[in-house]
């Protein structure tokens, strides 16, 4: 788009709605004034026409802060302009902080579960040594290795005498 | 480029305007009327791509409308289905303790190795790395993984936590460790009919594990929690712990030192005695404690695969679920009613013949032998079957089936295994009995019992005439705390004195010169011995009899009752097959228990 565009806004000011603005554009206008100079620079404004600007008061700005400006209270613009890089700072720091504890969080579960994972398998070790414990402890075992291993035999009833003893 | 377009026209018709006026007003009328309709054309457009936003916003927020609100519940639901994750959490099945707290029977997690053939990969790699790890021959791990499969197949069950370790170490493709528990029976076999066994799904499938399996299985828990895609925990999702409920340890009343000794002596007494088969039970009759049950034959309950269909009936609990005729062990039951009845004393006389004409059919002794006059002690003494037809017809059948009712006979004795049959037992209300009933079964024949409830029936004697509900679990340890079963009183069946006099009588049976073998020094045995001659379907056959014997001791401070049953021995007799038994028995309990002698 190489033109330039411009409406007008009810209260008879120019709302300036290119992005940019041609070099000639406000030569040909001031050419336009100085050509005709019996014509005022600043006619008195009606419905629907613009006004035009007066020589050399024409400073383009920003259109968007021409709408903050003419939509917001100025404490208001001055809240806007200092408390919003702020408000996204902070904002930032907050979402960092709870991704960090959220991350902390997420490794410290994953932990709890492989511990809880070490834990179950001792425990099985336990249970395991237990019953090896248990076994070692039968009669069963007990009677087999006096028997099968250290060569013990039983002994017949006539073998053995009680004894009265002093109470 | 509209707009532009627009601009320029509007400017060409303003020029053709002031062409035709020549007034600067008009020219300026017809340039602002001209920017009137450039912006009246904007607007509309404005408002038409507004329109399609807006339209586009209200389908948006119809849609959202109808998945979160409308159709939210559906999908909350198919949400909650693919994250939702119930990973069960198995309840310890309780454990089996002899009354001194030794395991019985436990369960213990052991790892399974199973492989997924399919993404084992290189075969030969895995079974050269595994068959040294899992002690299995590399041909026999070969045949499992070779050709691979989809399903997954066990290489080995109940592997110790060492080994586990080992192949985890390994960490070879499509070999996997399952958990899985496992019943053990640190005793081997111990007390195997008591103790029953658990099928693969660990619910009880007989003996005590069958009746308390409620008890001892405990309940199961879950958590309920979410899972990510690649099936794993999430740690910030929902998870909602629903603990299990472990099973109840059974604290018994079974004393594994006791129960070993009773089954060696069983199985020496089977095969001293070419019996078919036997059991000994030993008893405490203050409490009703079971301390051993020994059956012969038993079964394995170490083996892989514990059950044996052609082998079904050695898996009962028999002291429950066999009666058998108990022959003259029962005598000293009816004796003890017609003492209580005061229809007898120890020392009323009664003439023995050898025979004894009751309603037609002639009744003799079991060695055929006329003892002439005797006492009731006389007539234990001798066994005679004369004497007690005579008594029997002394107290007539209502006072003699009442006692019998009374000492337990005929009903089941709640010890809580499964199983358990009442025992037969005809009464004049039955249109099958006879007089001759009343006569046979003052002597054991024609009626039958469990050996429990002979058991019960004689610690009555023991117990200063109570019947105590015989019982093999003595308490509980859950995880409420420890809940101890008390002794059950049933019932006085006869008097203090009743019981003493029987056990007097009792001795004097034990201690008669044909049992003076038999006898312990220094302890006085109260016993009666017993032989019954099995029911055919045409008769009895004296060839084949049971072989029994109940004893208490010590006589002056009953601790122990036992009985001694052999089925089909040899020599037929309960005196000569029971009565050497009885000895070593009492010996081993004398002196395991400390009990000092009393002469």
């Amino acid at each position: 788009m190489t033109g330039r565009s411009a409406i007008t806004s009810p209260a008879g000011r120019v709302r300036s709605a290119g992005s940019s603005r041609p070099p000639d554009a406000g030569q040909r206008r001031r050419g336009r004034a100085e050509t005709a100079p019996s014509r005022p620079a600043t006619t008195k404004s009606r419905p629907g026409l613009s006004p035009r600007p007066a020589v050399g008061s024409i400073r383009p700005r920003p259109a968007a802060l021409e709408w903050q400006e003419s939509s917001l209270p100025l404490l208001g613009r001055l809240r806007a302009a200092g408390w919003l890089p702020t408000a996204l700072l902070a904002v930032s720091v907050v979402a960092l902080v709870y991704l960090l504890e959220t991350s902390g969080v997420a490794t410290t579960g994953y932990d709890i579960q492989r511990l809880q994972a070490e834990r179950a398998d001792w425990q099985l070790r336990n249970e395991q040594l237990r019953l090896e414990l248990a076994k070692r402890r039968s009669l069963t075992w007990v009677e087999s290795e006096a028997t099968s291993r250290l060569g013990m035999q039983r002994p017949d009833s006539g073998s053995l005498t009680y004894l009265r003893t002093p109470r | 480029m509209a707009y532009v377009h627009t601009l320029r026209s509007t400017s060409r018709t303003a020029r053709g305007l002031a062409a035709v006026t020549s007034s600067d007003d008009q020219v300026m009328e017809a340039a602002a009327r001209a920017e009137v309709v450039a912006t009246r054309g904007l607007q509309t457009r404005l408002l038409l791509i507004c329109a399609l936003f807006l339209g586009c916003a209200v389908v948006l927020v119809w849609r959202l409308f109808t998945l979160q609100v409308r159709e939210g519940v559906h999908y909350q639901q198919l949400g909650d289905a693919e994250r939702r994750a119930e990973i069960p959490i198995a309840a310890r099945r309780g454990a089996l303790l002899d009354t001194n707290g030794n395991p019985l029977a436990v369960t213990v997690r052991y790892d399974s190795v199973y492989a997924l053939g399919s993404l084992v990969g290189d075969v030969d790699r895995v079974v050269a790395q595994l068959s040294p790890v899992l002690d299995v021959p590399v041909a026999r791990l070969r045949s499992l993984l070779d050709p691979p499969t989809e399903r997954p197949v066990v290489l080995r069950s109940r592997v110790p936590s060492a080994v586990a370790e080992r192949v985890k170490q390994l960490e070879l493709p499509g070999i996997y460790l399952d958990a899985e528990p496992i019943r053990q029976y640190p005793e081997g076999s111990l007390a195997a009919q008591v103790l029953g066994f658990v099928g693969h799904d660990f619910n009880g499938l007989s003996g005590l594990e069958l009746s308390f399996d409620h008890e001892l299985a405990g309940t199961p828990g879950a958590i309920d929690t979410e899972r990510d895609t690649s099936g794993q925990e999430i740690s910030l999702g929902r998870r909602l712990l629903t603990p299990p409920r472990e099973g109840s340890d059974l604290v018994l009343t079974i004393d594994r030192y006791m129960q070993r000794v009773a089954e060696r002596l069983l199985n020496q007494a089977v095969l001293d005695n070419h019996a078919s088969g036997g059991l000994i039970l030993i008893g405490e009759p203050r409490t009703g404690n079971i301390l051993a049950a020994a059956n012969s034959p038993t079964y394995n309950l170490t083996a892989d695969e514990i059950f044996d269909p052609r082998q079904a009936d050695r898996y009962k609990s028999k002291i429950v679920t066999d009666q058998y005729e108990p022959g003259s062990t029962l005598k000293t039951i009816a004796m003890a009613s017609a003492i209580d009845q005061g229809v007898v004393s120890p020392g009323t006389m009664m003439n023995d013949t050898g025979s004894i004409n009751v309603a037609g059919t002639i009744i003799r002794n079991w060695n055929y032998a006329a003892n002439g006059p005797s006492t009731m002690t006389d007539v234990l003494v001798h066994s005679s079957n004369v004497g007690m037809s005579w008594l029997s017809g002394q107290l007539g059948p209502d006072r003699l089936y009442d006692y019998y009712a009374r000492f337990g006979l005929g009903q089941p004795t709640g010890v809580r295994l499964p199983g358990e049959v009442t025992g037969t037992m005809r009464t004049p209300r039955d249109a099958a009995w006879t007089r001759i009933d009343l006569a046979t079964n003052a002597f054991g024949q024609g009626i039958a019992v469990t050996p429990v409830q002979l058991l019960q029936a004689v610690s009555v004697f023991a117990n200063d005439g109570q019947l105590v509900q015989p019982r093999l679990v003595r308490g509980l340890r859950g995880p409420d705390g420890v809940e101890e079963l008390s002794p059950r009183v049933v019932r006085q069946v006869v008097s203090p004195k009743t019981a003493r006099t029987l056990l007097q009588m009792m001795v004097t049976v034990h201690e008669q010169p044909a049992l003076q073998p038999y006898r312990v020094a220094g302890y006085h045995i109260a016993a009666k011995t017993g032989t019954a001659d099995t029911p055919t379907n045409v008769g009895y056959n004296t060839d084949l009899t049971v072989g029994s014997l109940v004893a208490i001791l010590p006589a002056e401070q009953p601790r122990f009752v036992v009985l001694i049953r052999l089925d089909g021995p040899e020599k037929l007799y309960g005196g000569i097959v029971a009565a050497p038994v009885l000895k070593e028995l009492a010996q081993e309990l004398v002196t395991y228990y400390r009990v000092p002698p009393t002469n």
